[in-house]
């Protein structure tokens, strides 16, 4: 195994400067990482893929797991200025009686009771698919995290002695934060990082391991460049056939691509335009073809995030096919749900509310863990969500505002589940962790959650951790335990 | 020669009509021939392509008669073509959001006044409201979008602090950033900070201090040194309490959407309280709404950064991504003062935008230029040949053909209050080594770029006039003249019409290999338009 892992190595390595020195290299940055790889022995068996979900606009995720137990849930209840209802509509709390068992769970470690969110009369389900798959130990929680350069107490936070997140509360340097996991700034995402160092012994170098269902920094690293997927699936260029022939769209076929390789714009975002088409020409071909041998069965919601969700086990399913052209090993996925940034209409009943929302992310999901258990991948790729902030606990009136310190949820077959990790907080304003409206000073770090998934997905030695996460030894721990090895 | 005339009578008697700001520019230039006439045709549908929607011959004829900067002053002195009043005239047929979108592709082709419309268009991504917010989607978020576009128009030549004033005002962006109904402290909540920080960040002085050039401004350490802090924006929050409709009474729920007038603020919903707001600048307690509006709008209004923060944003919609320090400089120092002593004058800075040494350079420096917006492509295509827009149709509806196909980019519809894309944004790689932004590549990717392609073969290669319909549907281009040139003549029509004669040799070697593998002469012209369209060439405004 390990012989035959160097001589692919040096076989890829004598491919990628033959390549290279024709000027085909630029158009396959994956080759590019072959030198520094080189040296590097780790053992990548088995596939795996991380698969970022993005909840655009800062989840309220106070709203999307709360506490149950009485004592906790009435002090979220003050928090929150009051159960909604029509004569409060102010109120951002839920009932405690709306909280029926198929939403309530526990911390296994703790015991402490909590409840997702139960939906309502549009959305009766709720979150109850995603309570049970935490149940079943498949689905963990990341509570209060968030972006920090150090650990930070909330009398460091007031006296200014330790450096804080810049432009903390903005959206995008919020977001930017998040996809870099290191609050000094920088260049790369961090699944490009990760990428760059595992997405080696993938077979087609051709494709990306990084792939993006949405535009994202997350999963652009040094060599790796995130290579976009429409939500179907490839689209076909109207006039244009995918190759060079005879007939009319054949002819133009040719026209284009001697374009593309051709260019001779002297503008560099000219020239960004033709090598981002033209990455798109080299790989529609194989595909177009690897998609369509490959379908899932199992139904997705009608909606961009279910076909975007689809899309994913496709390609998951066509890059793990050992008879396929793919044959990847590691990869990592990005996708976009919108709407999060709820200034208003919060509590909305209708579609547009944060309950309909997060009832459609859990029965979406729910989709996509059934689909990865048809195509038998369900071990293999770990989803979790990201979001640029958590939001205050107090109202607006109708909706909460921008925040810091938030929970996110990891899924997948290799997630130590049924638990919470980082530390929920207690959720007073002006608390001990909290500032006036309900911000929460994160207890854990975007570089902790993301370098617990790195180290799965086999970046493990500490000095390779700490290239892709430079503040992570100014934290306890690199690994927050909600992985299995 | 006798229609010359008569044009130049009516703009004569416009000027006198018009804000004396306009007529004096009017009236600076003399009877000689103006020195800034472009040499070639070339350069005047470059310039085009950077103040409209496309050149057309007859624009280019136009400059080279008269000039840019009297062409500039024509285009000032023409009244807005409006959306809200076609879509009020629209009978049994919904007032939507598609129906708005006829209206602005509709007159992005023909409307006259093109700058003012290109510089609704630039506004309208920097004062973002969006279709896609579940406030606006409906019919009457579309009409009241309609309203907010003819309120950019109007004041797209206008001062930038009483523009910002009636944004603020503005029903659509109380709906979008949801000041509207936004309500004093009670108990069990606060009032709400969405407007209060966008506001700042993105309508006028952004997260950082700025120098006039618009780099910023570094502290002892080399960091750059935050505008606003956290505080600030909660109390600039209390400041946008108690918007409601315009025809509302006494209660924050009452009132309708179907008042197109600006919002009302009732006091008593308003926070009265002292706040200490940006550069720690104190709103003593007791003031009435509309004062304290005011005093926030002409803070932020003379803040040091807003006039390089505006400048560099209109400059990355007009003319290039990248622009250099001294051009945003000389934008920048218009916008403080136009020449009058005023300050804000968004005219003059557009002015400043497209007569710039900068921008005028010819041919440009490698780095200089844009990638096309998706929209201005399609309709820089339709505008460059011959075309024919249909009429209205019984509903006084004018089909564009916009909802057939994905034109992936219709105003007052980005994805968030961020726009389509961000000035700030850097393609990894080679566009990122170079220190290079480059905002419209943010969408465009290897999936989304088959979208924006075959836009434009829909407009430009699918539907031309000949190719089935009547041309009663959709706007088409004519091809037949196009088609009747030999080769070498059709590549230099296209070279001429789509890339003001830049077309490089290459390109020129590749469409000659192509055409006679083609059989008939609208497969010929269309293919090379198509191509065009296509080319990396043609992606970028230089």
């Amino acid at each position: 195994m390990k012989q035959n892992d160097h001589s692919r190595r040096r076989f890829l390595r004598t491919l990628g400067m033959t390549l290279g020195a024709s000027g085909v290299g630029a158009f396959l940055p994956q080759l590019q990482l072959i030198r520094a790889a080189a040296a590097d022995d780790r053992a990548l068996n088995g596939y795996r893929a991380l698969v970022c979900i993005y909840l655009t606009g800062g989840n309220d995720s106070w709203n999307m797991l709360m506490p149950y137990d009485a004592a906790r849930h009435a002090v979220y209840t003050t928090a929150r200025g009051g159960v909604h209802s029509a004569a409060n509509g102010a109120g951002l709390a839920i009932d405690r009686g709306r909280l029926g068992t198929p939403v309530q769970i526990s911390d296994a470690a703790t015991g402490a009771q909590y409840a997702l969110n139960p939906g309502n009369d549009l959305y009766p389900e709720g979150m109850s698919k995603l309570a049970t798959l935490y149940r079943a130990n498949k689905l963990a929680f990341v509570a209060n995290v968030g972006t920090l350069v150090k650990p930070l107490t909330k009398a460091q936070y007031q006296n200014g002695s330790v450096p804080l997140p810049p432009n903390l509360y903005a959206h995008d340097a919020q977001e930017r934060l998040w996809h870099l996991a290191t609050a000094s700034g920088g260049a790369y995402g961090w699944g490009g990082l990760v990428a760059d160092k595992v997405g080696i012994e993938n077979g087609y170098q051709t494709l990306s391991p990084s792939i993006a269902l949405d535009g994202n920094l997350f999963g652009s690293g040094i060599d790796t460049r995130n290579y976009a997927l429409g939500k179907d699936g490839l689209l076909s260029l109207t006039g244009v056939d995918p190759v060079a022939s005879a007939s009319g769209g054949g002819v133009r076929a040719r026209a284009v691509d001697r374009l593309l390789a051709e260019q001779q714009t002297a503008s560099p975002l000219g020239q960004e335009y033709a090598r981002t088409f033209q990455r798109g020409r080299q790989l529609y071909t194989v595909l177009d073809a690897a998609l369509r041998s490959n379908t899932v069965t199992t139904a997705f919601p009608d909606t961009g995030f279910g076909d975007r969700l689809r899309t994913i086990a496709r390609m998951i399913k066509a890059s793990r096919d050992p008879a396929g052209t793919l044959r990847h090993k590691r990869q990592i996925y990005f996708v976009r749900v919108g709407h999060f940034d709820m200034h208003d209409g919060l509590m909305a009943d209708d579609a547009n509310g944060h309950a309909g929302h997060l009832a459609d992310l859990s029965t979406a999901l729910d989709a996509f863990w059934r689909a990865l258990n048809e195509i038998g991948a369900h071990n293999e790729v770990t989803t979790f969500t990201m979001s640029e902030f958590g939001r205050t606990l107090s109202s607006n009136g109708d909706g909460s505002d921008h925040a810091w310190g938030g929970v996110q949820m990891v899924m997948g077959g290799a997630v130590n589940g049924g638990r919470l990790y980082g530390s929920f907080p207690a959720q007073q304003l002006d608390g001990p962790v909290s500032l006036a409206r309900g911000q929460f000073i994160p207890a854990v770090s975007v570089d902790q959650m993301a370098a617990t998934l790195a180290r799965w997905m086999g970046v493990t030695g500490a000095a390779e951790l700490g290239t892709i996460f430079p503040n992570l030894a100014n934290f306890p721990t690199a690994n927050l335990g909600f992985m299995a090895a | 020669m006798r229609q010359f005339a008569t044009k130049a009578v009516l703009l004569v008697l416009c000027a006198c009509l018009a804000p004396p700001l306009h007529a004096r520019s009017f009236f600076k230039g003399n009877f000689e021939r103006p020195a800034d006439i472009p040499a070639s045709d070339g350069e005047a549908a470059r310039f085009l392509t950077q103040a409209t929607f496309g050149p057309t011959q007859a624009d280019i004829d136009k400059v080279r008669t008269i000039g840019v900067s009297a062409w500039i002053d024509q285009q000032m002195l023409l009244p807005a073509t409006r959306v809200l009043p076609y879509m009020l005239g629209l009978e049994n047929v919904r007032r939507n959001h598609n129906r708005r979108m006829d209206r602005h592709l509709h007159s992005f082709m023909v409307a006259p006044d093109q700058l003012r419309q290109r510089m609704a268009f630039a506004l309208s991504q920097i004062f973002v409201i969006s279709s896609q917010h579940p406030g606006l989607i409906n019919d009457n978020g579309a009409q009241q979008s309609g309203a907010y576009w003819d309120m950019l128009a109007d004041a797209a030549f206008d001062s930038y602090a009483p523009l910002l004033q009636n944004v603020t005002y503005h029903v659509t962006m109380g709906k979008y950033l949801s000041h509207f109904r936004n309500r004093k402290a009670g108990p069990g909540h606060e009032p709400d900070e969405n407007y209060a920080r966008e506001i700042m960040q993105l309508f006028s002085v952004g997260l950082k201090e700025l120098n006039i050039d618009g780099s910023p401004v570094l502290d002892t350490a080399g960091r750059p040194i935050p505008t606003y802090s956290q505080d600030a924006i909660t109390d600039l929050a209390k400041v946008f309490t108690g918007f409601t409709f315009g025809n509302a009474g006494a209660d924050i729920n009452s009132g309708s959407f179907t008042y197109f007038g600006p919002m009302k603020c009732l006091e008593a919903e308003h926070d009265k309280t002292a706040k200490t707001v940006i550069g720690n600048s104190v709103l003593p307690a007791g003031r009435t709404c509309p004062e304290e509006v005011r005093r926030v709008v002409n803070l932020l209004s003379a803040h040091a950064n807003t006039a390089p923060f505006i400048a560099r944003r209109l400059i990355q919609r007009f003319t290039t991504s990248n622009p250099s320090r001294a051009y945003v400089r000389r934008v920048a120092e218009k916008f403080r003062d136009n020449g009058d002593g005023e300050y804000g004058d968004l005219g003059a800075v557009v002015r400043q935008i497209l007569i710039d040494p900068e921008a005028r350079q010819f041919p440009p420096p490698a780095t200089f230029g844009k990638v096309r917006e998706p929209l201005l492509q399609v309709t820089a295509i339709l505008r460059a040949w011959p075309f024919q827009v249909p009429g209205v149709d019984a509903n006084g509806s004018l089909p564009m053909a916009h909802n057939s196909v994905p034109v992936t980019q219709v105003p007052l519809s980005a994805p968030s209050v961020f726009n389509f894309y961000e000035p700030d944004h850097q393609p990894p790689g080679t566009l990122q080594a170079a220190g290079l932004y480059a905002p419209e590549l943010q969408p465009i990717d290897e999936a989304t770029i088959y979208d924006i392609a075959n836009g434009m073969a829909h407009y430009g290669f699918s539907n031309y006039f000949g190719s089935g319909d009547t041309g009663a549907v959709r706007p088409y281009i004519r091809l037949d003249t196009l088609g009747a040139l030999p080769d070498a003549q059709l590549i230099e029509d296209v070279n001429r019409r789509m890339l003001y004669g830049t077309m490089s040799p290459g390109m020129r070697a590749i469409l000659a290999e192509m055409l006679p593998r083609l059989a008939s002469g609208r497969e010929r012209a269309r293919s090379a338009i198509l191509l065009t369209a296509l080319s990396p060439e043609f992606a970028v405004q230089r």
